[in-house]
Parts: C-alpha cells; structure tokens; sequence
C-alpha cells in the first residue's frame, strides 16, 4: 500500500472519523470534529505521531516528531493537513 | 485537467431497458476506443479531478485525483499530438486503479494501429489526452462525456524544502517525469548564481526513492506499483546539504547525474530556490505563563510578585511518554498589604503520556515526576517524587477554540456540498468554551536537612527541622470562556498524611516552628482579559486563598497584573 492511503488509514483511525479524510483537511479540524476530548496539541499530536511510528515501524528514520505538526498552540509547526501529513511522512520513510 | 463524469446514468438504464443499454455501451465503446473520438474541451463534473500526474515510462502515465478513492474507475481514451492535430489521435489510452494507491490512475498508451503494441510518449513534446472514466462493476453508460487535459513531457523539476524532521537543509527535487537513475548517499548539487557561476554544493542522504530504471521492463500497473509502491515517489529525489546555503540569491542548476527516463540530464526550474530553511519545529513546544504584579503604597516599599511556570516539552517521546521539565515561581519581594504570594519555588521534571482508557474517559494523563520544593529564600529544600493523574471525560473538554474548529469543519462539509470556497477566516468563532478536568496526585519525599529560617525584617532566627512528606493531592480544574473574557478557577485540598515542620513569622517579624497534618488546601480563581486574539497577552486578576507548600503559610489575596502565556 502507498506511503499516502496508509496515513490516510492511521488519521481516519486517529480522529475517529467514518469515512476516510481528505487531502485537504487539516488535523487540528479533524480532531475537535471527532476527536477525543482533550488538547489536539501536544497530546493529539503525539497520539498521531505514535501511531505512525507503529505503522511505519520498519522506517529506519522517525517519519514525524510531533512537534512538525501545525497547532493553534504550535504555529512553528509545518504540517497543517493530511496531504502535509502523507508527504512529511513518504519524505522520511526509510524502509529498512 | 479534468475526466469524464458518469452522470445520470440510473436513469438512462431505467428508461432504455437492459437491451438498449446494451446497444448504448456497443455503440460508446467502439466510437470512442476503436474508431477514436474528435478532441473533446468541455467541463463537466469530472470522476477524476486531476491533482498530479506522473509519466512512470513513455507509456504509463500515473494520475492522481483530487478524490478520495477512484481505485473503482477504469476508463478508455485517446491522446492527441497537437502539433498533428486534435482530429486524429496518436495513441489510444486505456485506465486502471493504481495498485495500492486510491487516489492514482494509470493510463496505458498503445498504438492506434498496432493495439497490442506500446505507444510513446516523446521527450519535449506536448499532449492532449480525453479519457471516459466509468466503475468497473458497471458497463460504461451512454451519456458519459469525454474530458480533456495537457500533459507536458519537458523535465523540469521544481525544487521544495521537505518536511525535515530531523535535520535542517533538506530539499525534494519534483519531476512530472520518473527519474530512471540519481546518485545514493553522498553527492553534490550545482547551484549558480547571476552572473553564471557555479560552484558544487556537498549533500548527503540523496536518494531517488522510486527510480524507474528499465523503462522498457515496466509494461502495466502492476509492474509500476512493483517499481514504486507510492506513485508520489515517481519523479522524486531528495538530498540533504551538509551545510545551509548561505548565498541566498544561489539557484540550483543540475544534479550530476541524475537522469530521467528520457536519459536526459534533469533541468531544474529557473524559479527554484534553495530556500533557507525556517528551523524545524523540532525545536521544543514551549509552555510559559508569566503573571507579573507590581504595587506601591504610601509609606512602604515597592512591592512586586512574579507568578511563574515554564514547563517546555523537550526531546522526542519515548515510548509515547515526553520529557517536561518545569520551573514554577510564586514569590515577591517588600511585601506590602493586599499584595502577597505562597513564596513557592518548584523546580523538577515529569515524564507525561495520555492514554485513551475508553469511551467516558477519554483522556488519562499520567505524569510521575520529581520536585525541588524550596521558597525565595531557599531555606526549604525538600525533594519529592511526584505522580499526577489527570482525568478526561467525555463533554468536559470544549474550550473555544475546539469548539470554533469542530463548528468550521461542519461549516465545511455544507460548504463542500453546495461548491462554496471556505476557509477557517470565514468561520466565525463560537463565543463560549468550558472545560473541566480533575486530577489525583501524590507526593511523597522529605526535607533533606535541618535548616535555619531567618525573619523577613529583623535578626530573628529558627531551625526548621527535617521531616518526611507525604501528600495526597486531588485537585479540580474549570475554565469558562466569553469571548476574550475567561474565568479560570484551579482546587487543590492537598491532605498531608505525615505531620510536616514550618516555620511562620508572626505580625511583629517573630519566629514560631509549626507542625501541620491533615487538610491543607488552596484554590486560585482568575479573571482575564485578552487583549489579542490568540489570547498570548491578558489583563489579570487572580483571587488566591489557602495554604501552599513548602511554608503553608496562609494566603488570602487578591492581585492584578499583566499576564504573557506561550
């Protein structure tokens, strides 16, 4: 499975939504639609961020720290959507 | 660049019954994959809204769509050269799901005489292309309109900063077109500048993730998901310089040898800069809050209290827990009446992981840590291991901000439907937010050694003794949002279960040892204001009550001042 429908699949997990994100919509949106209740950033950052590293475990390098995710509470951050996402993460995914 | 759209075509199978249909898909398939169809321009609402596209070999040509799953479609079409004409197609067109990769298409070119054999694409050339896209559990129906789009075979790459996230200076080089080879590990970059000059940057980690290095073995889309699993690696190489850029006005010229499938050496766009690169947000999330008051009465001193925490987020997580280290401060200096402080200083460090128990709870963080416990005189110092468990329930945790987000995504979705551009600028903020939260705590140490406590005025002087510790600390956390108005109230009734040793200073600046056991509790209510919309800055006013640790001594006040929280 491509590097993007795999983080596609960990974010839909992660926000618990029912069907699966778009490109275009951005994590912090995601996760106070159907996320669980508590602050998106550091917590649902590094939630996300562990989950990815369970599925792209096999990568020889960190495909994402959290704190390279965008929050109202970390503007610094770069990645802002789910496209941002699936790029930040393909970039850094080393397979092993 | 848009595909053809299946529109409507329930209706027309109910209307023409099985054997019509039959003779509509007959008549669609042949006109437009045998005979080739005319150049079709017209918009329509496409199945495929074009995104990207990738040319993986001279005949396979990835597509990706703007939406979320086309992995259903197969299509045929035709491809125009027009420096030929848009009247006869150079080559038929036929489209897959990209194996693996929902969103991509692959487009197979053969010849129009020869259907059995590949067509291909030249280097340099520019193509039309019309394709009808329809599911693949269904016979493709018959008002189903062909769509055109450009496709340009010139390789020029764009050059982007990535995503680092663990190191700075790295940049992707994006093709339209498959890199066939690129060097691995160590390598160099050209860049040039005004005048022409070129000077060889060193790099490393380069890498061309999906190399397609036999076009000629790459001949459907199985082999080209095989080749590259992820159809955005197609065309992409990245490096790492060793050292930033620093000539800015530098442009990047070549990559020695990287190719493309052409076996062209790779162009780099004009426009392509080696941005200087923003330092990664690596950089640790910061945490500060600083509440400073300052006051002055008619024969007294000047009187200040800084109330204080810094608790940045540093390192990466380990095993999901993250590093904290805090600092938290609330001391004063020439104490004046109305204006106090618990003369508390903490310093120390916690591991922090939330954990999502289930459904009601949806939020358990757990926080062990440990704490320096001393005053601004430092003549207490007490060390405890601490542990702090943080309850979040279900409908407890909507302050504005979530809520704004959670009402622009619904926003969003009515946006969606009805086609109207909408962006978090054209949602308007909730006006109110909550939460709640609850916590339960323990703190167990004890001071370290016998200490002397000297009076604030005077030469009064007492030995405090050393004593264990031994804390339970439960604690209730509310927060109410109205607009840039927000009132938040923070319990915490600390139950001391071993008799603790203090020394207060009387009125008169006399000293008196005290042993405390039991309930000790304090509880802080504060208004703010913001002054800006982020809420970085606030007007304050705090109501502090109880008795706080390492004195216990009482504190009934109420303070004003400017508060800063990043």
């Amino acid at each position: 499975m491509s590097v993007h429908d795999r983080v596609t699949n960990v974010v839909q997990t992660w926000g618990r939504m029912q069907v699966l994100p778009d490109d275009k919509q951005e994590l912090e949106v995601i996760w106070a639609a159907s996320g669980p209740q508590f602050e998106f950033y550091p917590y649902g950052a590094q939630d996300l961020t562990e989950k990815l590293h369970q599925e792209f475990r096999e990568s020889g390098k960190a495909v994402l720290h959290f704190t390279d995710i965008y929050a109202s509470a970390n503007t610094g951050g770069k990645v802002k959507t789910v496209d941002d996402l699936a790029n930040a993460v393909r970039q850094n995914y080393r397979p092993q | 660049m848009r595909f053809g759209k299946i529109t409507g075509r329930n209706n027309i199978l109910a209307d023409s019954g099985p054997v019509s249909c039959s003779w509509r898909v007959v008549f669609v398939v042949l006109l437009f994959a045998l005979n080739g169809a005319p150049y079709a321009d017209g918009e329509v609402s496409a199945a495929c809204k074009e995104v990207d596209y990738k040319i993986a070999t001279p005949s396979l040509i990835a597509i990706k769509c703007e939406e979320k799953d086309v992995s259903d479609l197969v299509g045929k079409g035709q491809i125009y050269d027009p420096a030929v004409g848009l009247s006869v197609p150079v080559a038929n067109v036929s489209a897959v799901p990209y194996p693996a990769a929902r969103k991509w298409l692959v487009l197979q070119l053969s010849s129009v005489q020869a259907p059995d054999s590949p067509y291909s694409l030249q280097a340099g050339k520019k193509y039309k292309l019309s394709v009808l896209l329809y599911e693949a559990q269904n016979p493709p129906p018959a008002d189903i309109t062909p769509t055109a789009f450009d496709l340009d075979v010139s390789n020029t790459v764009v050059v982007g900063a990535a995503f680092a996230v663990s190191s700075k200076n790295e940049y992707e080089f994006v093709s339209h077109i498959a890199y066939k080879k690129g060097p691995h590990g160590i390598c160099q970059l050209q860049v040039e500048d005004f005048a022409g000059k070129t000077t060889l940057l060193k790099a490393h980690d380069c890498t061309v993730p999906g190399p397609i290095s036999d076009p000629t073995r790459i001949r459907s889309a199985t082999d080209l998901a095989r080749a590259s699993e992820s159809p955005e690696d197609i065309g992409s190489f990245s490096l790492t310089l060793d050292e930033s850029n620093k000539a800015a006005q530098d442009l990047p010229a070549s990559v020695p040898s990287l190719a493309d499938i052409f076996d062209k050496p790779v162009k780099l766009d004009s426009k392509s800069q080696l941005l200087i690169e923003k330092a990664p947000s690596t950089k640790d999330a910061s945490n500060y809050y600083v509440n400073f008051n300052y006051a002055a009465g008619r024969g007294s001193k000047p009187g200040w209290v800084l109330d204080a925490k810094i608790s940045p987020t540093v390192g990466r997580l380990f095993s999901g827990y993250q590093f904290i280290p805090t600092a938290l401060a609330d001391i004063g200096g020439n104490q004046i009446p109305n204006l106090k402080y618990t003369d508390t200083i903490n310093m120390g460090a916690a591991l922090a992981h939330m954990y999502q128990p289930n459904d009601i709870l949806q939020g358990l963080l757990f926080k062990p840590g440990f704490t320096y416990e001393t005053d601004r005189e430092f003549d207490r110092n007490n060390i405890l291991a601490t542990t702090d468990l943080q309850y979040r329930f279900v409908n407890l945790y909507n302050p504005r901000q979530r809520r704004s987000a959670a009402k622009f995504a619904t926003e969003l979705k009515i946006a969606d439907a009805k086609k109207i551009p909408w962006t978090r600028a054209n949602s308007k903020p909730v006006l109110f937010g909550y939460a709640l939260d609850f916590h339960t705590g323990v703190e167990i140490g004890g001071a370290l050694k016998d200490t002397v406590v000297k009076a604030s005025v005077g030469k009064a002087a007492l030995p405090l003794p050393t004593y264990n510790i031994a804390r339970v600390v439960p604690q209730v956390h509310g927060l109410l949002e109205m607009g840039r108005f927000s009132v938040d109230a923070v319990g915490t009734p600390r139950y001391l279960t071993t008799a603790e040793n203090t020394v207060l200073e009387r009125a008169d600046h006399s000293l008196f040892l005290k042993r405390l056991h039991g309930w000790n509790a304090f509880g802080v209510i504060t208004g703010s204001w913001s002054f800006d919309p982020a809420g970085h800055f606030s007007l304050t006013l705090a109501y502090k009550d109880g008795f706080a640790p390492p004195k216990f001594s009482r504190v009934n006040t109420v303070q004003s001042g400017i508060t800063v929280k990043y």
